[in-house]
């Protein structure tokens, strides 16, 4: 797909900005599919058992949570509401073919949001330049989702499970016309710490 | 020259400077030395500086009074050029190398200023001068005064360049926030961490400590707060605000003392910090007491001149004497003799006073005068001398006094606690008899005082209410709070409470005497208040402006109410107290504004194909938060040469225009051909699958509201699209009736107007182009007919094509995926080559669609209906949907409702929007307005300017000459009006 072409392209480079060790680690995440699925209030918990099963994820736990990692996921937006992320590019296709009408609405959104991670020991306090929310461990664990803004921008985000990063680490889904916008709110809200960014699609 | 740095002598003299790293500075021009650890006061008072600025109104002389946040005289403009920051306090001001300052407020010289003349017209400038003076007899009279009194008044002067430093903001949770590091804060903190609480402990000084500030304890409590994990140590962070829901505003200044921020640091960082307990430990600021001349340079707070001994090493003068009226004022003596400088007298108001104190007198050397005042300060441009008499607690000071000579008079009249925060998120302040002070009134917000701001002055109480305090907030989020060991510390001997003595002047004394030093405002100004009726603590604030300048009259509040008690013959607590309101400290403008600055200030909305727009020449306009191509102009083109030339080849051959920003709405469910039909105004049940319709929604009122079209792309799917100004309001419409009217129906709304791309291909040879680009979809006119909707590809990207027409020509819009947005758009313009294809703006778009009378934005404008606009015959009377049940209304109904019609320029003139429709023959001043003009534009299938507009009696007035004027420019233009349908108004060219 080389004429797929991503909001930050040319503006995202890989780079190495600030002194010493980066505090935090930027990278636009390869999103293949991203679909919204939504249920009738007496089909929810139909689909979130199809989506499920269609992923190979275990259902989230409770409204905002999520399971799985970027080779699938599943996001709880709303009651009702989630947002399967996929590396297989069938996955809006797939899912409507077993989510009809009677069932709910599947929305194909791979192309509105751009995926990016954030990560690194400072990952916290770049993202409380702009996010009213609590960040601490115990009041946003792994795999917990929330819809929020960033100067005035939309963005949903997850706290990834722990992994080797040693450290912080966010996944966050941005409105596509905002993302270049986004993107240097980000870089010059972490030029205080260091920022390195990776190439695109190795996070 | 009077102030000195004293020699290196132990413990206790100079602890927060180095005297191995020498610093230079400015001030006025002049180059200074100080020493790392000095505040710029502190190293100006060390050089012998006495003279700091000049005062408000008076441009009196003025020097240091306080070694903190209180100061209200030692005002100076920090930095030069486009750093340069007027009114910056020099006792908070830290010193670094290179460091610039000038004062303020003096013309031509801080030593020789011209408007100190002001000073001799005293008696006239009382409080309410300049209004009782200049208001009358007209406002035009103000206006013109105004300008002169402004000018020599106020202090320094903003910089109009802009700001090279950055500014952040931040958001931080915890269980406790503590405000305050002094002895009650750190016990505070250290108690509610030990419960394993998430705790923030803010501090405004560089160094916590508060009045512990140096001392083993302090340093002790802070290196065991530093470890522990679930403490936030913010210090020279000023918590300037109490807010709902306890949300308290910080500013952390990351870099002001710093020259210049280091590589991405910024200069201050605002905190909003929700906090689930609050801990006051503000502390107490200390008060002076008036006497004629109180405000001579040399006249210090006595606490302040122990922190410049003590703190930064220096003697605040050669002959030191101490006034005072409470025993807390001695240690302010003994730190200045046990660093070797000379105190030669001490005036205390009270007959006898406590042992330790007598003590401290008897070894320093100094003269003792019990039951005695200090009436007026004596010199020129600084204190030389003090006029001494004996005073007596109910008849106050005697005219006869003696004279005793002295550089610097360090002043104490007790303690003021620090409210300003509780005051903001609480009841009405508590007066008490024995510190004669206000105290916190009962919280409205989940928050506890501790320490010397609820009156407990000594460190062992303050350590005690902290500790306590700190348990409580713990408790009280649920957590289990270990007892805390309290510090072992010395019982203080020198007791706070002071004896009320607020005015020593005695009954013919000389000399201004003044409550309110930034304001000037004098204590026989609060005399006049009273006397000219101004009684309530409320108009005294008002009319003498006394507690209302950027220091809220930190050291002058309390003064001026025991002032107007006494006026009253009232206590204090009767007269009452006026409330603070943010900010405790001034804020700059650049921590409020954060990052949203520049082109940050709102964030930008770019379409798929907006870095091709900037490669190939678009001048970009901004359409809300988007940015939009305008026009992409060739050479030199002018705007209008640019457009014309757009739209003329749009009609002549093809063009392509990026509509992206459209709003686009995915309608998906069982149900969702009912809820469109209720939601606009023309039928949607029976549209059918693979065809799209233009439809009207209304608002409840019955106005026009948005327009579009809308997709059937299966039975249960529709792709709604709006106007790009009301894509998300729409959509929160949407979610609303779903939610609330009609939660029966099955329906799924989702915003897809950041999923898809869309193009229009407009112009006689676009289906050329189409058969050219898309192999897999069919486009002649029986295949894909008009309002027709395919599924297609484009080289294996997906498209959506629509035979839709804005621009009245064959025209098709193309949505892809956004992502192929850029690939789509390039591979059209080459298929589009062979003809001669181009790119058109928004210019070009608006042009062609008042050709054709489309309305847009500017005849949706609120106050318009559908049958206005002549599209009545959308609006359905056979279903109900939105704004139905009012359209029948009589001013719905109204036949001399403005209507839409054409304007044609009669005289070659530019029609502007915006002018007045007003008959050709009206001379009336001004004529009356028949109608105005909407939308304008020059046609260059017309070859004319046209415009539309909104006309009463619009369609019978076709044929009749008009003006159109607007008389802010003086532009008047002859038109005729004409039918909106300037072009091709039978649809020829797009039905072909």
């Amino acid at each position: 797909m080389s004429d797929a072409i991503s909001p930050l392209k040319g503006h995202a480079e890989p780079c190495t900005a600030g002194r010493g060790a980066p505090g935090v680690e930027l990278a636009e995440r390869a999103l293949v599919s991203l679909v919204q699925v939504a249920a009738w209030p007496d089909t929810a918990e139909q689909v979130e058992g199809i989506v499920a099963s269609l992923t190979g994820c275990a259902p989230p736990q409770g409204p905002s949570g999520s399971s799985g990692d970027a080779e699938g996921a599943i996001l709880a937006i709303a009651p009702g509401r989630w947002l399967v992320e996929s590396r297989d590019p069938r996955l809006a296709q797939r899912l409507a073919g077993q989510i009809g009408p009677d069932l709910g609405a599947v929305t194909d959104l791979s192309h509105a949001r751009v995926a990016i991670r954030v990560s690194g020991p400072k990952a916290t306090w770049v993202l409380a330049k702009g996010l009213a929310l609590d960040l601490h461990p115990t009041a946003f664990p792994p795999l917990k989702v929330a819809q929020s803004a960033i100067h005035e921008v939309g963005v949903i985000l997850r706290r990834v499970s722990p992994d080797n990063l040693g450290g912080e680490s966010f996944d966050l889904y941005v409105y596509r016309g905002f993302a270049l916008s986004f993107w240097d709110w980000l870089t010059e809200a972490a030029a205080e710490t260091g920022y390195r960014v990776s190439r695109p699609g190795s996070a | 020259m009077s102030g000195y740095r004293l020699p290196q002598s132990g413990l206790g003299v100079g602890q927060a400077i180095d005297r191995g790293k020498p610093l230079s500075f400015t001030f006025d021009g002049k180059r200074y030395q100080g020493f790392a650890g000095d505040t710029l006061a502190s190293a100006l008072l060390a050089s012998g500086v006495d003279l700091f600025g000049r005062s408000f109104k008076y441009h009196r002389p003025r020097g240091l009074i306080s070694a903190g946040v209180e100061e209200p005289n030692a005002l100076v403009t920090l930095r030069s050029g486009a750093r340069a920051e007027p009114n910056t306090r020099a006792t908070v001001v830290e010193l670094f190398d290179g460091l610039e300052a000038v004062s303020q407020n003096r013309w031509p010289s801080l030593g020789f200023d011209v408007m100190a003349v002001n000073g001799l017209a005293g008696p006239i400038l009382s409080a309410g001068f300049y209004y009782k003076t200049f208001m009358g007899p007209t406002r035009k009279a103000w206006m013109f005064y105004e300008h002169f009194i402004r000018k020599a008044a106020g202090l320094g002067a903003g910089t109009t360049l802009a700001d090279p430093d950055r500014y952040e903001e931040m958001n931080a949770f915890c269980d406790v926030l503590v405000v305050g590091a002094g002895a009650a804060g750190l016990m505070a903190a250290l108690a509610a961490a030990r419960s394993g609480a998430r705790v923030i402990l803010a501090d405004e000084q560089a160094a916590p400590g508060g009045a512990l500030r140096g001392d083993a304890v302090a340093s002790d409590l802070l290196a065991e707060l530093a470890a522990l994990e679930n403490v936030t140590l913010l210090p020279r962070t000023t918590v300037y605000g109490y807010y709902d829901d306890n949300t308290l505003g910080a500013v952390e200044r990351v870099a002001d003392h710093l020259a210049v921020p280091s590589e991405g640091q910024p200069r201050e960082r605002h905190w909003t910090i929700r906090a689930r307990r609050v801990v006051l430990a503000t502390g107490a600021i200390e008060r002076p007491i008036v006497f004629g001349d109180n405000d001579k340079p040399g006249v210090m707070l006595a606490d302040a001149g122990r922190i410049y001994v003590q703190h930064y090493g220096v003697a605040p003068g050669e002959q030191v004497a101490l006034f005072t009226n409470n025993d807390g004022a001695y240690r302010s003596v003994a730190a200045l003799s046990a660093a070797g400088a000379k105190v030669t007298a001490i005036i205390d108001a009270r007959r006898t006073i406590g042992a330790q104190a007598q003590a401290i007198a008897q070894a320093s050397g100094a003269e003792l005068l019990l039951g005695h005042a200090v009436t007026r300060a004596l010199g020129g441009q600084r204190i030389s001398g003090i006029a001494v008499a004996p005073f007596d607690p109910a008849r106050g000071a005697s005219d006869t006094a003696r004279q005793i000579a002295a550089d610097c008079l360090l002043v104490s009249g007790g303690w003021t606690p620090t409210l300003h925060l509780a005051s903001q998120a609480g009841g009405a302040a508590r007066w008490d008899d024995t510190l004669t002070a206000f105290l916190p009134g009962a919280p409205t917000q989940p928050w506890r005082a501790a320490g010397a701001c609820n009156g407990a002055l000594g460190t062992a109480a303050a350590l005690a209410e902290g500790a306590r305090a700190g348990t409580e907030a713990a408790e009280s989020c649920g957590l289990a709070a270990p007892a805390v060991t309290l510090p072992k510390i010395a019982d203080e001997p020198l007791a706070d409470a002071p004896l009320p003595v607020w005015d020593a002047r005695p009954p013919h004394g000389k000399g201004k005497a003044f409550v309110d030093l930034q304001h000037d405002v004098t204590a026989s100004d609060v005399s006049l208040a009273h006397r000219e009726g101004f009684r309530s603590v409320e108009h005294l604030k008002r009319y003498t402006t006394l507690g209302m300048a950027t220091d809220q009259g930190k050291t002058s509040n309390v003064i001026g109410l025991a002032l107007m008690a006494r006026e009253r013959q009232l206590s204090i607590p009767e007269v009452g107290t006026t409330r603070f309101r943010p900010p405790y400290t001034p804020v700059s403008l650049g921590a409020l504004a954060g990052q949203a600055r520049g082109g940050h200030f709102r964030p930008t909305r770019r379409t798929p194909m907006h870095d091709w727009h900037i490669a190939n020449g678009a001048e970009m306009i901004e359409a809300g938060l988007w940015l939009r191509p305008r026009i992409y102009a060739q050479g030199s083109e002018t705007v209008e040469q640019a457009y014309v030339r757009e739209a003329r080849q749009v009609r002549e051959s093809v063009g392509m225009v990026d509509v992206s920003t459209l709003g686009k709405i995915d309608v998906q469910g069982p149900d969702a051909a009912e809820f469109l039909n209720r939601v606009y105004s023309n039928g949607f049940l029976k549209l059918p699958e693979g065809k799209a319709r233009y439809g009207l929604m209304l608002r409840e009122d019955g106005f026009l509201w948005d327009d579009g079209t809308t997709w059937r792309l299966s039975d249960t799917q529709f792709l709604m699209t709006t106007t790009t100004a009301n894509a998300a309001p729409v959509l929160t419409q949407l979610e609303f009736l779903l939610a609330a009217v009609w939660p029966e129906l099955k329906v799924a709304v989702t915003s897809v107007t950041e999923q898809w791309a869309g193009m229009a291909v407009s112009g006689p040879k676009s289906r050329a182009v189409l058969a050219a680009a898309l192999s897999d979809i069919d486009v002649s006119n029986e295949a894909l007919p008009f309002m027709g909707v395919r599924k297609g590809s484009l080289d294996g990207m997906p498209v959506l094509v629509a035979r839709l027409s804005f621009s009245g020509e064959l025209a098709y819009e193309v949505y892809c995926g956004a992502h192929h947005g850029e690939a789509v758009w390039t591979r059209l313009l080459a298929a589009g080559k062979p003809f001669g294809m181009i790119p058109y703006g928004v210019e070009a778009l608006g042009t062609l669609r008042i050709e054709k009378g489309h309305v847009a934005g500017p005849e949706l404008d609120g106050r318009t209906t559908a049958a206005d606009l002549g599209l009545g015959g959308m609006v359905s009377s056979k279903k109900t949907f939105i704004g139905s049940s009012m359209l029948d209304r009589e001013g719905l109904t109204d036949p001399r409702r403005l209507k839409l019609v054409g304007l044609v320029s009669a005289d070659g003139g530019k029609i502007r929007a915006g002018a007045h429709l007003v008959a050709a023959d009206d001379k009336g001043q001004p004529p009356k307005s028949l109608g105005h003009v909407t939308s304008t534009t020059y046609s260059p299938a017309l070859e004319k300017y046209i415009a539309l507009g909104l006309l009463e009696d619009g369609p019978q007035r076709i044929g009749e000459k008009l003006v159109a004027t607007y008389p802010l420019k003086n532009i008047d233009v002859a038109v005729e009006v004409v039918s909106s349908h300037f072009f091709d108004p039978d649809g020829s060219r797009m039905h072909v």
